[in-house]
């Protein structure tokens, strides 16, 4: 996933606001009679609460944090709302707090963040006829936040609407009956069978497919009723089932989250209940403003896929923000995609002399130096199944790591790419991080002989922008950010670089390169065929792919961020999860 | 009873000293005998002579080159090689600062900005883009408004009319809102815009310039049509009904 700006998959001493100095007295008395309970409760078993009983105790310790306004500060918004076809993290944090899938990644912090458990079905199936066929038994008495009852039924428009809409479909496409799916129209009658009297839902699938657990976790698959358009929905989010629900979406303004009036907890690990009343995504400010603001207690979080600029990280470095600041590894990129449709970057040679020319120091210091980043030349990030450090185009003869950019040899390439003298237009965001990686990539071009120019979009719009072919013609170097999905090599290299992952006149194309390279295609799918029956082949041939594309130079791939969330000082409950970072509807404020 | 053209045209009483002598010996006189005047013609000119020295400044005294990133750029403080971008302190060391003012001419005089650029340079090289901005709209301003303002004047009539209404609807709208329209419309385009057989680039000064010299055309225009007919009204080119010489501007 991508942060949009960010792009998708891509703050002394806080002041109290009248409201929520009504919610505080509220919390607190609800806070003693939640501890109240707890201690007799205890006193009665005699035992400590057991786990088996989270949603009893997870229901008092939600009773005794609950209350207040939640506000998030983002310098743009996330683009269409419809849950089929974003692709952003930033929606994609508010999603998960106001719908859910068959099975979902734990909604705890740690490593158990990245554990799947059953969400909306009973349990996480196993797989019958040759891995081809998964039973689900859906859980009865789910309502979504319009009084609808949820039905086994439901899921097949779910999945229509990817192909419909369209989202990226590579996820579902293994389902009986996607290969005939389009925009037109889609019958997916065989590939997902759904018996309403019985309340399951059965999923057949043409070949097996080691990640769909992992696919079905994805806010792609998140049930929406029955009478859901199959047409983009636009601003407006279908109703979910989840323990929050859209007020408002206006992308110029905020996104407003209020509690669902009809959810109840029927699994704590997957679906706990919100802490915060009210969660509200505010749109428009600088990050420094973001920052500011945080800082004086005027809002809660900076969104953590708003870069803060690197001189106002250095603020954050005292210690009187120790408790507010929060630094985590992540799995993710920072990268300009080449155009290969146009000229120079439809040349490999032009390709790789931008590569050897970039200087991926300057990149790291924008990003906010070697605290909050890494160098690299390959697409899989450090500590992902398949990395092997690997970069050839640095200067000196050690190529598993960057050092330095070797100028001459890229403006030998340049010569021998016949490019030398061409307009190239760099695309990037409008914010302050965003310009000066541009202005930093327009250096290096203009270094080896290219004639660069800036094309800066805000930040809501600049991600569908470079995934729409229809602007092809436009820019020629366009940067993105990518995130996985789930850890999966394939979520890198044959959702950011496979064939099938391009996808004509549409803003849900995330090839956004449009690099299709055959011989590594076939290798791709080799690969993702060997997944169930020879995982550490599979390993292997990942990690060649990796080297394949890397060689190939689609991207010039800059570093590998760390996550820097910045909260206020009264926020709690601070809890990282390794697939969706921060979980914001498990943040309380004191 | 004089018009308040006439009356605008007498001015302050001349003087013994000041008669037989040319309206710039007379001008020069009173600007030597305001000093505070005087102070203030010789920072301007300093401040043009040094914006027009930028390129020298940037090549000979800073020695840097003052439009690319120069993120892992070093630079001397008290006689130490630095990096111009500098780590965060604490225990996350995060961030990288740019360093401040050295106040030393030939290394980062005023220090570097977010992508390590000196700053001393580009503060003197805005300066001359502001200089063409403001010289230039008002250099086209008066050589537009002067030459409308002699087509309506002298031809009157019709002419006079069609310029003076067409004035008269640029005057209504509210000058900074035209022109920030103008600045919007203009300025978004990434790739440029036709003007006839001229194509102008998005970042060229010339569209502000242009915008802002527009704008002002109708407030110049006014007096100068004012004495072109109070000029030609006396000569005895084209003789003037009354009722044209009491025409509204």
């Amino acid at each position: 996933m991508t942060f949009p700006a960010r792009s998708a998959r891509l703050q002394p001493r806080a002041r109290r606001h009248p409201r929520f100095r009504r919610y505080s007295r509220l919390s607190a008395g609800a806070a003693s009679l939640g501890a109240l309970t707890l201690i007799l409760a205890a006193c009665s078993s005699g035992s400590p609460a057991s786990s088996s009983s989270s949603s009893s105790s997870g229901t008092a310790q939600a009773a005794g944090h609950k209350g207040g306004v939640f506000t998030i500060l983002a310098n743009s918004a996330f683009g269409v709302a419809d849950p089929a076809q974003n692709y952003t993290l930033q929606q994609w944090q508010l999603l998960i707090d106001t719908h859910d899938g068959l099975v979902g990644f734990a909604k705890v912090g740690g490593v158990a963040g990245a554990k799947i458990v059953p969400d909306l079905a009973t349990s996480v199936p196993t797989p019958t006829n040759g891995g081809k066929t998964y039973l689900f038994h859906i859980r009865k008495g789910i309502k979504f936040s319009n009084g609808q009852t949820l039905k086994p039924s439901d899921f097949v428009r779910t999945f229509e609407r990817q192909f419909t809409v369209p989202g990226p479909t590579s996820f579902y496409s293994g389902l009986v009956g996607a290969s005939k799916c389009s925009t037109k129209g889609c019958d997916l009658s065989q590939g997902v069978v759904a018996d309403d009297s019985a309340y399951t839902l059965t999923l057949n699938l043409t070949a097996p497919d080691p990640e769909l657990m992992d696919q079905l976790s994805l806010p792609f698959a998140f049930a929406v009723p029955g009478n859901t358009s199959l047409k983009l929905t636009g601003n407006n989010v279908p109703p979910g089932t989840g323990p929050y629900m859209w007020k408002s979406y206006n992308p110029n303004t905020q996104a407003v989250l209020v509690r669902n009036p009809y959810f109840h907890v029927w699994n704590a690990q997957a679906q706990p209940e919100g802490y915060p009343n009210e969660i509200i995504e505010k749109y428009g400010l600088l990050v420094s403003d973001e920052v500011r603001e945080v800082q004086n207690g005027q809002a809660n979080e900076v969104y953590d896929g708003d870069q803060i600029p690197s001189d106002q990280l250095s603020q954050l470095n005292s210690p009187k923000y120790a408790s507010q600041v929060h630094v985590n590894t992540l799995t993710a990129d920072w990268y300009f995609a080449l155009n290969t449709r146009q000229p120079p970057f439809n040349n490999l040679q032009a390709r790789q002399a931008i590569n050897y020319a970039a200087n991926r120091a300057a990149y790291v210091k924008i990003a906010g130096g070697s605290s909050l980043a890494a160098p690299t030349c390959q697409i899989l990030p450090p500590n992902y199944p398949s990395y092997t450090s690997y970069c050839p185009y640095t200067a000196g003869s050690d190529h598993t790591k960057w050092t330095a950019p070797d100028l001459a040899k890229a403006k030998q390439l340049v010569q021998q790419s016949g490019t030398a003298g061409m307009k190239v237009v760099v695309n990037g965001t409008n914010d302050q991080v965003g310009k000066a990686l541009v202005e930093q990539m327009i250096s290096d071009l203009n270094s080896i002989g290219y004639k660069a120019t800036p094309q800066l979009l805000s930040t809501s719009v600049q991600y569908p922008f470079v995934q729409n072919s229809s602007n092809s013609a436009k820019w020629n170097v366009g940067w993105s950010a990518w995130y996985q999905d789930y850890p999966a090599q394939s979520d890198f290299l044959n959702v950011l670089l496979g064939c099938g992952t391009i996808h004509p006149n549409s803003d849900a194309s995330p090839n956004i390169a449009a690099f299709c390279d055959k011989s590594i295609q076939s290798k791709i799918d080799q690969a993702e065929s060997m997944e169930a029956t020879d995982p550490n082949g599979a390993a292997t041939l990942w990690t060649q792919i990796d080297h394949a594309d890397t060689d190939a130079a689609p991207w010039v791939d800059m570093y590998n961020p760390k996550q820097i969330d910045f909260l206020s000082s009264n926020v709690r409950g601070y809890l990282w999860n390794p697939q969706w970072y921060i979980l914001i509807d498990r943040l309380w404020l004191s | 009873m004089a018009t308040l053209l006439e009356q605008a045209e007498v001015g302050p009483e001349p003087t013994s000293a000041d008669l037989g002598r040319n309206p710039w010996a007379l001008a020069g006189r009173r600007l030597r005998r305001n000093h505070i005047a005087l102070a203030a013609l010789g920072l301007f000119l300093l401040i043009v002579l040094l914006c027009l020295a930028a390129p020298l400044y940037a090549h000979d005294v800073a020695h840097v080159n003052p439009f690319p990133p120069n993120l892992n750029g070093h630079t001397v403080v008290n006689g130490k090689v630095v990096p111009i971008m500098q780590q965060g302190g604490g225990t996350l060391h995060l961030g990288e600062t740019p360093i401040g003012p050295t106040w030393d001419l030939g290394h980062y005089f005023l220090g570097a900005d977010s992508t390590g650029r000196d700053i001393g340079s580009l503060l003197l090289y805005g300066g001359r883009s502001s200089l063409l901005v403001g010289i230039g709209s008002a250099v086209l301003c008066s050589l537009a408004a002067t030459i409308v303002a002699l087509l309506a004047g002298f031809f009157g009539g019709l002419v006079d009319t069609l310029l003076s209404r067409l004035m008269d609807i640029i005057w209504a709208f509210p000058v900074y809102l035209l022109a920030i329209s103008l600045a919007t419309e203009l300025l978004t385009h990434s790739s440029g815009f036709q003007f006839g057989p001229l194509h102008v680039s998005a970042s060229s000064l010339w569209t502000p310039t242009a915008i802002i010299a527009f704008i002002y055309v109708p407030y110049v225009y006014r007096p100068v049509r004012g004495q072109v007919l109070s000029v030609s009204t006396r000569s005895s080119w084209r003789p003037r009904s009354p009722r044209a010489r009491a025409t509204c501007g």
